[in-house]
């Protein structure tokens, strides 16, 4: 059995692995991925005050965030979603929505460590300086 | 930011991937760790999880989450076993969290790819015996169960040694010799059936 079995690479790579390959496209759906996920961690790092989508919008724009450049709508789904996972808080005022982090938001951004925060921003929940 | 690294770590066609990883990795942003784990070892992951689910647009679908997986992850690994070990471990449990769900079971009634390809390539070329033995072998190991299948394919496949395989599943090494045993013992059950009729 031993014997046969030193042979699995070459027939499992001829028969059942036969076109299976990790391609570019792959790589690049995954890179895609990660750039969204990026965008929703500094989205998310935004809010420790309220803020409108399109003053998120210009921050993004100027910390030069390509995915954003011709693409804001994103922004606003990525909030949408936030919203229904409960880690930010919409509010309407004089005819703006403002967004900004609920609790559950707080503890994912420290969880994810993109934001450290110090043990008097913990203590009073409020971030000290804009970054 | 220091890290402890563990290097007795894999060597891969003569070159310490994972140490020349790990050196620059404090350099290096996430995004590009995982661009260098997919380059790396995107093709294993993918036949790895092949070897779990059977076809091929499920596995790729898969694997893709495995390294956004990974990435999130990354903050949180400790640099205490190598990134290898690590990307295998996600990887076998993202498999069978896979095999586990609602949707696996009941939404994707997909053939089973592996053994259409088996069975397409053996008839192509089914003079050559060599061929048609390969083909048992492949389909049979394919057969087992999960728990068998997974360290063959380990053992075989990744030529991993006990200690390793272990690692990666996250099971007893004694566990997982019995299992190559009693995998081994079915795999010929299986085989000397077939042959004899």
């Amino acid at each position: 059995m031993d014997d046969r079995l030193k042979n699995l690479k070459t027939a499992m790579d001829r028969t059942a692995f036969s076109g299976t390959k990790f391609t570019e496209q792959h790589k690049q759906h995954v890179q895609r991925q990660l750039n969204v996920d990026e965008l929703k961690k500094m989205i998310l790092s935004l809010l420790f005050e309220a803020k409108s989508g399109i003053e998120i919008t210009q921050l993004l724009h100027v910390r030069g965030v390509q995915d954003v450049v011709n693409n804001e709508g994103m922004i606003y789904s990525i909030l949408h979603e936030q919203e229904n996972d409960g880690l930010v808080l919409a509010s309407w005022n004089d005819g703006v929505k403002r967004y900004e982090l609920t609790k559950a938001g707080k503890k994912q951004l420290q969880q994810e460590g993109h934001v450290k925060l110090t043990l008097k921003e913990r203590l009073l929940g409020v971030r000290m300086h804009a970054e | 930011m220091a890290r402890a690294i563990d290097t007795s770590t894999f060597i891969e066609g003569g070159i310490p991937v994972e140490s020349y990883l790990i050196n620059d990795t404090a350099n290096l942003s996430n995004e590009a760790i995982i661009d260098e784990l997919m380059q790396q070892y995107g093709e294993d992951v993918l036949k790895l999880v092949m070897q779990y689910v059977h076809n091929n647009s499920v596995a790729e679908d898969l694997t893709q989450e495995i390294f956004v997986k990974c990435y999130r992850a990354l903050p949180t690994f400790q640099y205490g076993s190598s990134l290898k070990t690590w990307l295998w471990r996600i990887a076998i449990n993202h498999s069978k969290d896979y095999l586990k769900s609602w949707y696996a079971k009941n939404v994707e009634a997909k053939d089973d790819e592996v053994f259409m390809k088996v069975e397409s390539s053996h008839s192509v070329e089914q003079e050559v015996i060599q061929q048609q033995e390969d083909a048992d072998l492949v389909k049979a190991v394919m057969a087992l169960p999960v728990k068998y299948r997974e360290v063959i394919y380990l053992c075989y496949y990744e030529d991993r040694t006990m200690k390793e395989m272990a690692d990666v599943l996250q099971i007893n090494e004694n566990t997982v010799k019995t299992r190559l045993r009693k995998g081994k013992q079915l795999l010929k059950k299986h085989l000397e059936r077939e042959e004899n009729g």
